[in-house]
């Protein structure tokens, strides 16, 4: 593949998900003007790199859509909901085509004939309303260079903001000066603003007048044309684009030799202390903060919104409830949270399935749904929230819950868990239960639990990386999985521990404190070990015992490392702390995928690799116990 | 006629190959650390320049007793993981023409090829490292 | 000559209280309509330099007024009287081509403001 080809299929990719996003808002509105320009402006551009890639498909499609944007923008056809399917179709043919897949030559040709008698339709609808505006047909890519922004401050008293707003950007739009506003289109129509707007016009000889007809307009308190200088900087951003493109690769290996560095300084700072030698120690002090700062550096690059995947499934949800035959208002909240792009990217399968679900068993058919008295149309919830350590992504629904009895009988059935043993079990843990694997494999489940596919798969990839996975539900209410995710994936604070003679990593998120006991604080209630900490039971939880490890003496002393699990806390029975470290994780892979109590691997500072402990993981192995 | 090459090396006395492009490299044999709870035969897990490895034990995956240690790993790769072989010895390299192919019981075993006098049991390497 | 003006709205008690505003100022008030096909009705026949537009009413919606008159009358100027709470509606009719809007419960002069902007619209 040629340099061009790999630019031209990465470029294509983020215009294609630009657009078929932009065609989805279009459907929920469409009069969304935003939304309409950017497909044109995505097809334009999509249409300029194939001609000179050569594609000419790829070309003839983008072009004929573009086409019909147009049309729509100087409103001479109207959206309709047959012409966002043809909009989707579209998309879907350059899609494949970008990929190399083939598309047959009379398939393309179709549908460009119905573009055609789409275009030449409104053609005559033009000529009866005797509108010309030929000449404004400009392309808004040339004008980046002679834009100016208007302020538009609004009175104290204005009623319907919003409203209040879109009649200065009409008035605008109709003079074909409009190109884009801060905040943009949608906040606007949210009022998320205070009592300001900016709005990006092309440049025009009589912006002075145009400025005294906002003015004109009621409740507008004042306008007036920024100078250069008074334009915020992001969004000269926007204009000058200073971004360059990286390869992903690129960033990888770069992420991974600043890794490798990291552990190296941990190495040299071992052999420094041990030599007790001070300049050494100093000098190895200064590099390591810059060590940290390219590591903090390189870890904030690897930053992307969670919209980058989000904004995939629009378009999913909108196909499955149609084949599903049921009717969803499918919201996404909190698009622009960071995450790191690893993690983001192992979450967007299990996202999917987790939406799947949701659509498939948790939001029911408009019928069954009115006779449970709610709304015909169900709502799935997809949201991003950053909270202390990390991010929360929640996928909820508003559907017919999980079967909770159907669930403890299955998970009896599988051997799971006995019967004694579910009276104990809180209601998280009882709909954690269908992330075991026998929930998910057999097919029959599906029907049982409601849920089942999947959701396995999402636990054992947000144990890979270090997440946590909470589901709640409640009978015709709904059903909400809670995905906890570090924030960066590469490196975490640890405490390293020994037992017996081997060592384990334990991630210090999970941590509450540490503590020496001596045996005989150790007790046995209901043939469980558990210790007092401030007159309360903690339950114990042997490592050397889950771990199954060999040559275990029994000791006089032990360290405890509390963690605190699902609101409870539980004792990690350790022989010793060894020191606190940061470790660059690993996920397992291959066949050392799965193994039960581990969640990941990591290098030490002695070159010795040591297994990062599951803590929830551990903590539910020895209830089992 | 195809000319294809094998790596040989011996367990416990007998011969056994590998098609040298699934090898990647061969290593003296390294401590590595014990994984808790996982299938017996897989054996330890190292660290072989900043990768972490698992070392499988034929051995025990092909139900042969133990009587003398393994000095050597030989690396291979599936699925973009890299996994360390534990074998006593390296013989070397063999030009073969062609490998009878075998219909064999043992899903572990391709076929055999002979050498010199010498029977060498070619390895399946798929089935050798899988989950089960 | 005076300004000829359409009120639409389904209350009698809305359209009295604009049609006042409006004479006071010397308007003339040259139909009245109480629904949105109505409304369009009249406009064929009226022909009104300005209509004032209620945005819910039975059987045909303002917006859906404002669209078939629009589609005919490209320059029709339509005011939109709209109630709190329906901003989501009164952008829709703004984009289908109303100039302004006021919200009710209005003052005069906010009623006379957009009048006469809309008005002197080109």
């Amino acid at each position: 593949m040629t340099n061009y080809e790999e630019l031209f299929i990465s470029e294509a990719e983020e215009y294609l998900e630009q657009v078929s996003d932009s065609i989805l808002k279009l459907e929920k509105d469409m009069n969304d003007v935003e939304a309409i320009n950017s497909i044109f402006r995505g097809m334009h551009t999509i249409k300029g790199m194939a001609a000179s890639m050569g594609y000419s498909s790829i070309t003839k499609i983008s072009h004929s859509i573009e086409d019909v944007m147009d049309l729509i923008r100087s409103e001479k056809l109207q959206v309709s909901s047959e012409l966002v399917d043809l909009l989707l179709k579209g998309t879907d043919y350059i899609q494949s085509l970008v990929h190399k897949r083939e598309i047959d030559d009379n398939i393309i040709k179709s549908f460009l004939k119905v573009i055609d008698s789409i275009k030449t339709g409104s053609e005559t609808f033009k000529e009866n309303n005797q509108v010309d505006d030929k000449k404004d047909r400009k392309k808004p890519e040339k004008l980046s260079n002679s834009e100016k922004v208007i302020k538009i401050i609004f009175a104290d008293d204005v009623v319907l903001k919003s409203a209040r707003a879109f009649v200065v950007i009409k008035n605008l739009q109709d003079k074909n000066l409009y190109i884009k506003s801060e905040p943009d289109f949608d906040s606007i129509m949210k009022e998320n603003f205070k009592d300001e707007i900016e709005l990006f016009i092309k440049d025009t000889p009589q912006i002075e007048t145009i400025i005294e007809q906002i003015k004109g307009i009621p409740e507008i308190k004042d306008a007036f044309v920024l100078k250069e200088d008074e334009i915020k900087k992001d969004q000269e951003i926007v204009i000058e684009k200073k971004d360059i493109k990286v390869s992903l690769e690129r960033l990888d290996n770069l992420q991974n030799y600043a890794s490798e560095l990291v552990i190296a300084r941990g190495r040299l700072q071992q052999i420094a202390y041990s030599l007790q030698n001070e300049e050494l120690i100093n000098s190895l002090n200064s590099t390591s903060k810059i060590i940290s700062n390219i590591q903090d550096e390189i870890m904030k690059i690897r930053m992307v919104p969670v919209g980058q995947v989000f904004d995939r499934y629009p378009r999913y949800i909108r196909d499955l409830s149609n084949r599903f035959k049921k009717k969803i208002n499918f919201v996404i909240k909190g698009r622009d949270i960071e995450l790191d792009r690893a993690i983001l990217n192992s979450l967007a399968d299990p996202l999917l399935h987790l939406l799947k679900n949701a659509v498939d068993h948790g939001i029911e058919t408009p019928e069954e749904r009115l006779k449970n008295k709610k709304g015909e149309t169900g709502s799935i919830v997809l949201e991003a929230k950053r909270v202390k350590n990390g991010v929360l992504i929640i996928v909820s629904d508003d559907g017919k819950g999980l079967d909770r009895n159907k669930i403890i009988e299955k998970a009896i059935s599988l051997n799971l868990v006995d019967e004694e043993k579910v009276q104990h079990l809180s209601e998280s843990d009882i709909y954690s239960l269908i992330t075991n694997e026998g929930f998910s494999t057999k097919e029959e489940v599906n029907d049982i639990s409601g849920r089942g596919v999947g959701v396995g798969a999402v636990y054992n990839v947000l144990k890979q990386i270090g997440g946590t996975l909470e589901i709640m539900s409640q009978k015709n209410k709904g059903t909400t999985f809670t995905l906890k995710l570090p924030l960066t994936l590469a490196i975490i604070k640890t405490l390293i521990v020994k037992v017996s003679d081997e060592t384990y990593i334990i991630p210090l998120s999970h941590i509450v404190e540490t503590i020496d006991i001596r045996k005989e604080d150790i007790f046995t209630i209901m043939g469980k070990e558990v210790f007092i900490l401030r007159d309360e039971v903690v339950p114990l939880v042997r490592l050397s015992n889950i771990f199954k490890c060999e040559n275990t003496e029994e000791k006089e002393k032990y360290s405890i490392v509390l963690v605190e699990v699902d609101d409870s806390f539980y004792g990690i029975l350790v022989d010793n702390f060894m020191e606190q470290s940061e470790v660059v994780v690993k996920p397992l892979k291959g066949i050392l995928s799965g193994i039960h109590g581990l969640a990941g691997v990591s290098i030490l500072n002695n070159g010795m690799p040591s297994f990062i402990v599951d803590v929830p993981g551990v903590v539910s192995m020895a209830k089992e116990e | 006629m195809a000319n294809e090459q094998y790596i040989t090396f011996k367990i416990e006395g007998k011969i056994y190959g590998i098609n040298i492009t699934e090898i990647i490299d061969i290593y003296e044999k390294m401590e590595g650390i014990r994984i808790p709870n996982a299938e017996n035969y897989i054996e330890s897990v190292i660290n072989l320049r900043g990768d972490v490895v698992v070392l499988i034990s034929l051995k025990k995956k092909l139900k042969i007793i133990k009587k003398v240690e393994e000095n050597y790993i030989v690396i291979c790769e599936k699925d973009k993981e890299k996994y360390g072989l534990l074998v006593d010895n390296i013989e070397g390299i063999i030009n073969v023409s062609k490998v009878k192919e075998e219909e064999s019981e043992d899903e572990y075993i391709k076929g055999f090829v002979e050498k010199d006098g010498k029977e060498i049991i070619i390895l399946n390497l798929k089935n050798i490292i899988n989950k089960n | 000559m005076a300004t000829r003006v359409l009120i639409v709205d389904d209350a009698i008690f809305m359209r009295r209280m604009i049609a006042d505003i409006l004479k006071k100022e010397g308007f003339e008030i040259c139909g009245e309509a109480g629904t949105g096909s109505q409304a369009v009705q009249m406009y064929r026949e009226l022909q009104p330099d300005l209509v004032t537009m209620d945005i819910i009413m039975p059987d045909m919606s303002g917006i859906d007024a404002v669209r078939e008159i629009i589609k005919e009358f490209p320059n029709a100027k339509i005011l939109m009287v709209s109630a709190m709470g329906q901003q989501s509606l009164v952008v829709e009719a703004i984009q289908a081509g109303a100039k302004d809007f006021v919200v009710k419960p209005f003052q005069p002069s906010r009623v006379l403001e957009s009048v006469n902007r809309v008005l002197n619209l080109k």
